[in-house]
C-alpha cells in the first residue's frame, strides 16, 4: 500500500515534469528570425469574419501586401485592453514596414505606442491620432449615406422611411445626418423614423427594431449598425420590404430585399495607404475619403460592379443618384454631418 | 521496494527510508493538485491537437505562446496585467462559493465598480494620490457591494436563487455603465468613454511601458485578506460552515443568513475592486466595453484555483499568460487568439469533470 502511494505520486510527478518540459522544450529549437519587410494589422473588437468593416479593411491591406509580395500578419484582440500590448508587440519586432490599427477604439493605445516607436510607420483606420509617424484614414460617410437617402426617398411608396442605428455614437450620427438630408433633398414629404439598437453585435435587436418600423408602415430601411444589420435584413425578408446595406455591397446577403448598399470606401483607402507605406511614400497626417476622393458612395457606382440584387432599380433613381453625387463633388450640395444634428 | 530491486536484505536501510520520505514530502503538493495538473495537461494537449489539425506548426506555436507570456520583461508585464483583474473576480467567485453560493454576476459588479472608481477619479478636486486612490478603490468596492445587496437580501429573505438574481443584475450593471458612458459622462469624440481621471488617481506603473500597475499588489493583498478572513476569523469560519452544510451549521448555532449576506456582499466588493483596478491602473478612464468578460473568466479562475486564494492567483496567472502569449502566437504563427480560448475551455471542462478523473484514478488504484 505504501509503495503504491509513492508510485501514484511518481506518476503525478512525471505528469508535472511533462508539463514543464512541454513548456520549456519548445524554447530550445529557436526558429531563425529573418528580417523581412512585413505588413501588420490589428483588427477592431469585431475581428475578421464580420463581412463588413474589419474584413473589408483587411482586404485592402492584403491586396497591397500581395501586390508588393510582402507577408501580412493579422491579430484580433480579445478586448479593448489588448490593443496597446498587441501594437507594441508588433512594433518591438522591428519587422513591420507598416502597422495598421483598425477602428477608433485603438486611438488611445496607438497614441501611446506611436510615441514609443517614432521610426515605425502606423496607419489608423476610422480614427485620428496626431503623431508624426501616424497616418489617419477617415471617411465622410455622410456623403454615401446621402446617396442612399436619395434612393430611399425615391423608392418609398408610403413616404415612411426607417433608420436603424447601432451604438449611439457620433460616427453613426454622421450616417444618420447624411441619410436624412438625402431623403429630404429628393422627397421633402417623406418622414424618416429613427431608432438606435444600442449595439453593433445584436442582430436579434436589429430585427425587432426593423419589424416595428415595417409594422408602422415603413417600406425601406437603412441601417448603420455593424453586425446588427443582419437582423434588419431578416426582418425585410419576413415582411417582404426593402433594406439598404452598408460599408460594402451586401446585396448578396438577401438579394430579393437589399436594393443597394452605401459604400464607405474602406478597401480602396486602405489599399492605397498601405501601398504608399510599402513604397515609402506615405505622408503622415489625416487623409479624409469622400466622393471627391473617388469613393463610389453607392454600390452600383463601383467600377465593374455586377449587381446581385434582384430588386428592380428604376433608371430615374439611378440618374438622380448620379446627379446628386456630382453635385456633392462640385460643392453644390452641402451634406450635413454629425455636428449638424 | 522488492528484494530483487535492492539486491540486499529484506529491510530497507534507514537512508533509503529517509529518501523515500523526502520524495513523498516533495511530491505531496503535486499529488494534492493532481486533477488540476491533469486538466492543464489536457488543455495544452487539446490545444496542440487543434493547432496540428488546422495545419499550423505545433512546436513553434507553443514556443511563441511561452515567449509571449514569459519571454521578456514586457511579456511578464503583460501576463501579470491580464492576471490582475481575474485575481479579483476569481476571489469574488471563490468567497461566495465557500458559502455555497454561485455569484455568476461578477461582471456587472466589476463594471459598476469600474465606473464608480472612474467617477471619483474625475469628479473629485486635486488631493494627495494616496487619498485619491484609496477613495477611488473604496468607491469601486462600494458600488460592487451595492450591486450584490439585492441578490443577498432576496436570497436571505425570499430564498431567491442567487444564480438567477446575480446574473440578471449583471446585465443591468453592464448596460447601466454603458448608458452612463455613452450618455451623461461621455467625453467629446468618437469613442464612448469618459474623460481622463486625474493624475493623482492613477496608479504607478510597475514595468513601463507595459500597463502593469500597483493594482497587482492590491489584488495580492486582497488574496491574503480573503485567506486570513476565511480561515482565521470566526465570521469566515461561519461562512465556510454554512457553505459545507447550512442545516448542520444552523443547528450548530452558526448565523447562516448573516454569513450568506456577508459572503455575497464581500464577493461584490471584490469584483468592484477589480473594475476599479483596471480603470485606475490600465485605462485611466472608463471605456465602454473595457472588460472582455473578466467577471465570467473569474468563474473559471476560481474553479481551476479550487476556490482557494493561492489557487486563484496561480490560475489567474495561467489564464493571463495564455492571453498575453496568445497575441504573440497570432502575430508570429498566424494561429488566431481563439486557440487560448480552446485551451482555457478544455482546462475548465476537465476541472468540472474532476469527479470523472478522480474516478479513473480510484479505479487505477484498485487494480
Amino acid at each position: 500500500m505504501k509503495e503504491r502511494r509513492v508510485s501514484r505520486g511518481l506518476v503525478s510527478a512525471c505528469v508535472a515534469l511533462l508539463l514543464a518540459v512541454s513548456l520549456i522544450a519548445p524554447a530550445c529549437p529557436r526558429p531563425p528570425v529573418v528580417p523581412v519587410m512585413r505588413v501588420g494589422v490589428v483588427t477592431s473588437i469585431g475581428g475578421l469574419g464580420d463581412k463588413s468593416f474589419n474584413d473589408y479593411t483587411f482586404f485592402g491591406a492584403k491586396a497591397a501586401a500581395e501586390e508588393m509580395g510582402v507577408p501580412i500578419d493579422v491579430v484580433e484582440p480579445a478586448g479593448v485592453g489588448d490593443f496597446e500590448g498587441l501594437l507594441r508587440d508588433m512594433a518591438l519586432t522591428g519587422e513591420y514596414k507598416v502597422i495598421l490599427a483598425i477602428g477608433f477604439l485603438q486611438m488611445d493605445a496607438l497614441d501611446i505606442v506611436a510615441a514609443e516607436f517614432p521610426d515605425q510607420t502606423f496607419i489608423i483606420v476610422d480614427g485620428v491620432v496626431h503623431k508624426p509617424n501616424v497616418t489617419s484614414l477617415t471617411f465622410r460617410e455622410n456623403e454615401g449615406s446621402f446617396l442612399v437617402g436619395v434612393l430611399a426617398g425615391m423608392m418609398t411608396k408610403t413616404n415612411l422611411i426607417g433608420f436603424v442605428g447601432g451604438m449611439y455614437v457620433p460616427i453613426i450620427w454622421r450616417f444618420q445626418a447624411g441619410f436624412v438630408a438625402g431623403v429630404k433633398w429628393v422627397n421633402p414629404d417623406a418622414t424618416v423614423k429613427i431608432t438606435y439598437v444600442g449595439s453593433f453585435r445584436d442582430p436579434a435587436g436589429g430585427k425587432e427594431h426593423a419589424l416595428a418600423h415595417y409594422g408602422a408602415g415603413v417600406d425601406i430601411i437603412f441601417s448603420a449598425s455593424g453586425a446588427t444589420i443582419l437582423g434588419v435584413f431578416e426582418a425585410a425578408a419576413v415582411k417582404d420590404k426593402l433594406a439598404i446595406g452598408i460599408d460594402v455591397d451586401q446585396s448578396h446577403l438577401a438579394p430579393d430585399y437589399i436594393v443597394a448598399s452605401m459604400i464607405k470606401g474602406l478597401t480602396p483607402a486602405t489599399y492605397h495607404a498601405t501601398l504608399a507605406a510599402l513604397k515609402g511614400e506615405l505622408e503622415p497626417g489625416i487623409a479624409v475619403f469622400g466622393l471627391a476622393e473617388g469613393v463610389p458612395g453607392i454600390c452600383f457606382l463601383i467600377p465593374d460592379h455586377v449587381r446581385t440584387s434582384t430588386v428592380p432599380l428604376p433608371e430615374e433613381v439611378r440618374a438622380k443618384v448620379i446627379e446628386a453625387r456630382q453635385m456633392i463633388i462640385d460643392g453644390r450640395i452641402d451634406v450635413p454631418d454629425e455636428h449638424d444634428l | 521496494m522488492t528484494k530483487e530491486e535492492t539486491g540486499r536484505g529484506d529491510r530497507p536501510t534507514a537512508i533509503e527510508n529517509q529518501g523515500s520520505r523526502l520524495i513523498k514530502r516533495a511530491i505531496r503538493p503535486l499529488v494534492a493538485i493532481r486533477p488540476e495538473i491533469t486538466a492543464i495537461c489536457a488543455g495544452f494537449l487539446v490545444g496542440a491537437i487543434v493547432v496540428w489539425v488546422t495545419g499550423h506548426p505545433v512546436v513553434e506555436t507553443f514556443y511563441h505562446l511561452f515567449r509571449g507570456a514569459f519571454g521578456s520583461r514586457i511579456a511578464i508585464g503583460m501576463t501579470l496585467t491580464r492576471a490582475t483583474p481575474i485575481i479579483f473576480t476569481g476571489l469574488a467567485v471563490a468567497i461566495a462559493f465557500k458559502c455555497g453560493l454561485f455569484n455568476i454576476g461578477a461582471e456587472g459588479q466589476l463594471q459598476v465598480g469600474a465606473f464608480a472608481a472612474a467617477w471619483v477619479g474625475i469628479a473629485l478636486p486635486p488631493m494627495p494620490p494616496v487619498i485619491h486612490i484609496s477613495l477611488a478603490f473604496a468607491a469601486g468596492a462600494a458600488a460592487g457591494l451595492l450591486w450584490a445587496v439585492v441578490p443577498a437580501v432576496l436570497k436571505v429573505t425570499r430564498g431567491a436563487h442567487e444564480v438567477v438574481t446575480t446574473m440578471m443584475l449583471a446585465h443591468v450593471g453592464i448596460l447601466l455603465a454603458s448608458y452612463l458612458v455613452t450618455g451623461p459622462f461621455k467625453d467629446p469624440g468618437p469613442v464612448p468613454q469618459t474623460e481622463w481621471i486625474a493624475s493623482t488617481a492613477q496608479l504607478t506603473r510597475l514595468l513601463p511601458p507595459t500597463q502593469l500597475s500597483t493594482a497587482l499588489f492590491v489584488a495580492l493583498l486582497c488574496a491574503i485578506a480573503v485567506y486570513l478572513f476565511l480561515w482565521k476569523t470566526s465570521p469566515g469560519y461561519a461562512i465556510r460552515a454554512a457553505g459545507l452544510n447550512p442545516k448542520a451549521a444552523e443547528a450548530g448555532g452558526v448565523p447562516v443568513a448573516r454569513s450568506i449576506m456577508l459572503a455575497l456582499l464581500l464577493s461584490g466588493a471584490l469584483a468592484g475592486l477589480g473594475g476599479a483596478g483596471e480603470i485606475l491602473g490600465v485605462f485611466h478612464r472608463f471605456i465602454d466595453g473595457f472588460s472582455p468578460g473578466y467577471g465570467w473568466t473569474g468563474i473559471g479562475v476560481a474553479l481551476v484555483g479550487r476556490m482557494h486564494p493561492l489557487g486563484v492567483i496561480l490560475a489567474a496567472v495561467l489564464f493571463g499568460a495564455l492571453r498575453a502569449g496568445g497575441g504573440t502566437v497570432a502575430r508570429a504563427v498566424g494561429v488566431p487568439l481563439d486557440i487560448t480560448v480552446v485551451i482555457q475551455g478544455t482546462i475548465i471542462l476537465f476541472i468540472a469533470a474532476q469527479r470523472m478523473t478522480e474516478f479513473l484514478w480510484e479505479r487505477r488504484r484498485k487494480k
